[in-house]
């Protein structure tokens, strides 16, 4: 199996990061109607302060990781021209990196607001991938000054 | 940088272009154009050698140390 270069894993990655993004894009439009829905399901005694909190945090998180999708297809797009160890790179992980930190962040004050099970994965989970892209993205860094390094020998 | 390569002066006092140059030497011409234009970080002792041996000069000929672009 081919791993980086024209219709290998990276191109498969990058396609379902595509659709996950517009998979995201359609659940964040239908929100003013499928949250009512949800919360009748989930919180039967909510208030209408409640449904606002909702309303505010999944649109942060929405629209946080609809970039963190967009900057994650941007490192496959290098892998699949199989040229990753670009400055563009070390940029994306670490914009992937303040953006994780945004969304623990929300995640914190939900646990605060209406703590579940699945917030506090979500939030350790997050955690893991903040500190995962920001030492991902200081090896990229190094990297690309080797691979500089090497290109500019003669 | 402090070290600069004169390849053009040697290149035109030996009468060879580069595009010559560069097939002599095993290198491709955008390669040696680098070389030539002092944008490479670093020049192998192969290549050194190589040049020195087409061009008949020692590698003083070709690198040469200045105070000014001293960082």
């Amino acid at each position: 199996m081919r791993y980086t270069g024209k219709n290998s894993l990276s191109t498969f990655i990058k396609i379902l990061i595509l659709l996950s993004g517009l998979f995201g894009i359609v659940i964040m439009l239908s929100l003013p109607w499928s949250l009512p829905w949800l919360m009748k399901l989930f919180y039967e005694n909510s208030t209408g302060g409640l449904y606002t909190f909702f309303m505010i945090i999944l649109y942060i998180l929405g629209l946080s990781t609809l970039v963190i999708l967009n900057e994650l297809r941007i490192i496959f797009l290098s892998l699949e021209k199989s040229d990753p160890f670009v400055h563009r790179n070390v940029v994306a992980l670490k914009r992937i990196s303040a953006l994780c930190a945004v969304n623990c962040l929300v995640f914190l004050v939900k646990i605060f607001v209406a703590n579940s099970l699945m917030t506090v994965i979500a939030l350790f989970v997050f955690f893991i991938a903040m500190l995962f892209s920001l030492i991902l993205g200081e090896v990229f860094k190094r990297a690309v000054e080797y691979k500089e390094d090497n290109d500019l020998t003669i | 940088m402090a070290i600069i390569l004169n390849l053009d002066v040697m290149m035109a006092r030996r009468k060879i272009s580069l595009g010559e140059l560069s097939e002599r030497i095993g290198i491709t011409n955008a390669n040696l154009s680098i070389l030539k234009n002092n944008k490479a970080k670093a020049i192998r002792f192969s290549t050194l050698e190589a040049l020195c041996r087409e061009l008949q000069c020692q590698p003083g000929d070709i690198l040469e140390y200045s105070h000014e672009g001293e960082v």
